[in-house]
């Protein structure tokens, strides 16, 4: 069983893309539409790594790493941004947020999974 | 695309001007007009100024609505799609993974095909060693008993000679004695026994030969004349050539299987590289349904300011600065300042 890695992006075939690449990796990927989708499937699950869009509807990416970042259980699992967007004032504030990786979109699946390896190594 | 999108933050952005410029021509013309044609032209200023927030307040929301609907098709489309090449590249994985046939060997090593063969044939190899090497010992073993049965042969013709020598022997010492008449009536007793041993002596090697014979020709019907043993020789030389021969072939065969399921590798992986690239470009749609939902979002917006008539205290500057607060890509911004496609940031990481 391979660690366990959370996908959330409001973008059906963004979520694909970034799962095609975790799960060739021997990755377990769960999914969700937005951050507050991503809470609800947390809650008491066991996950190692999240990778967040920020702009989403319902609860966006920055909100969701300050709440993520307030549950003990989940406070020091590493989240890494994933996002089209490029504005330095943004990545200030999910670095202040707690996130701990920027990856500004379109992406590369080798780049992803280096990122990976080194928010989570073996 | 992105130009049409570009064009579509311009046109909201004029609007609005427009319909500030139409408010401020109307006042102006008012000012310079102090004739009989004064009303007028406010009047015509005014179904001016109607007539476009009309027009903005119905077309624009349409024109939201319009884009909103591409977006969410080509959302769909392009998910659908997504799916379907990663399906593809799974599948693709699945097959190159099952074009490598490997057996477990007794020590717990993964073999193919082409390892097996070869092994086999080491083992046939060895096999056949062992065949000849009992056959040259079987040779031998024949040539030294063959050898052991002529010195016996020989041996026993030594004894017939002897015993013919002491019979010769035995007559004279008979004569001998008879010419010594009374004096030599003992020795002719003795003469008698060698006589008798002589004759014993005869008998000896004839048995002794005889039973030669028979082993000799025991092991003439063991083992042949020696003809037999060639032909066991050459059977078992023949047995390794078609041996050889048919491991050779299975060789050739399964190397030639092996280069075609390796071609299959190298062209299965190449796709699925290929696939796997297309995958990365499908982004693209990402950046795009985000321009377009921004770009609904203002026209929605304008629609409603016209709507609204708020149209105459709106700052253009702000209104800008509010659309530019949605915008997250480098396109959206370049295309808000009326630049070419600035350098982009794809593929930038940043750690924190």
């Amino acid at each position: 069983m391979g660690k366990k890695i959370m996908v959330i992006d409001d973008s059906a075939s963004l979520r694909e893309v970034v799962s095609i690449a975790l799960k060739a990796a021997g990755y377990d990927v769960t999914e969700a539409v937005d951050g507050q989708d991503a809470l609800a499937k947390l809650d008491g699950n066991k996950v190692n790594l999240v990778i967040c869009d920020v702009n989403m509807p319902v609860m966006d990416g920055i909100t969701f790493v300050k709440e993520i970042k307030k549950r003990a259980d989940y406070r020091f699992v590493p989240v890494m941004m994933l996002t089209t967007e490029s504005r330095e004032s943004r990545k200030e504030e999910g670095q202040r947020a707690g996130a701990k990786a920027w990856v500004v979109k379109p992406f590369r699946p080798e780049q992803i999974l280096h990122a990976v390896s080194k928010l989570m190594p073996a | 695309m992105i130009l049409l999108l570009g064009q579509w933050g311009i046109l909201s952005a004029i609007f609005a001007p427009l319909l500030l410029g139409g408010s401020v021509a109307a006042g102006r013309y008012l000012n310079r007009a102090h004739g009989a044609g004064l009303e007028q032209a406010a009047r015509e200023a005014a179904d001016r100024t109607s007539r476009l927030r009309e027009l903005c307040a119905r077309g624009l929301p349409v024109w939201a609505q319009q884009i909103q609907t591409s977006r969410e098709s080509a959302d769909g489309a392009m998910t659908s799609l997504t799916r379907n090449f990663g399906d593809m590249v799974e599948h693709l994985g699945a097959t190159l993974s099952a074009s490598k046939v490997t057996v477990r060997s007794e020590e717990g090593r993964e073999e193919d095909a082409v390892m097996i063969i070869n092994g086999g044939e080491a083992q046939l190899a060895r096999v056949i060693g062992v065949l000849q090497e009992l056959h040259r010992s079987k040779e031998s073993i024949l040539e030294q008993v063959r050898g052991y049965a002529s010195s016996l042969q020989e041996m026993a013709a030594d004894v017939r000679q002897i015993a013919l020598q002491i019979r010769l022997l035995a007559l004279n010492g008979a004569i001998e004695a008879s010419r010594a008449g009374e004096a030599g009536k003992a020795f002719a007793v003795v003469v008698g026994e060698m006589r008798q041993l002589s004759g014993q002596s005869a008998e000896m090697g004839d048995r002794i030969s005889k039973k030669v014979d028979a082993v000799n020709h025991s092991l003439a019907g063991m083992f042949g004349d020696g003809t037999s043993t060639d032909a066991e020789a050459s059977s078992i030389q023949k047995a390794e050539r078609d041996i050889l021969s048919v491991i050779a072939r299975f060789k050739d065969l399964t190397q030639g299987l092996s280069q075609s399921v390796h071609g299959m590798e190298t062209e299965g992986k190449a796709l699925r590289e290929r696939i796997s690239e297309a995958l990365v470009d499908f982004q693209f749609q990402d950046r795009i349904s985000q321009i377009l939902s921004h770009a609904a979002q203002g026209m929605a917006q304008l629609g409603v300011l016209a709507e609204r008539r708020e149209e105459e205290t709106l700052s253009l500057e702000d209104w800008l600065a509010g659309m530019a607060e949605s915008f997250t890509t480098h396109e959206e911004f370049a295309n808000l300042q009326g630049k070419a496609r600035g350098a982009s940031a794809e593929h930038e990481v940043t750690y924190f």
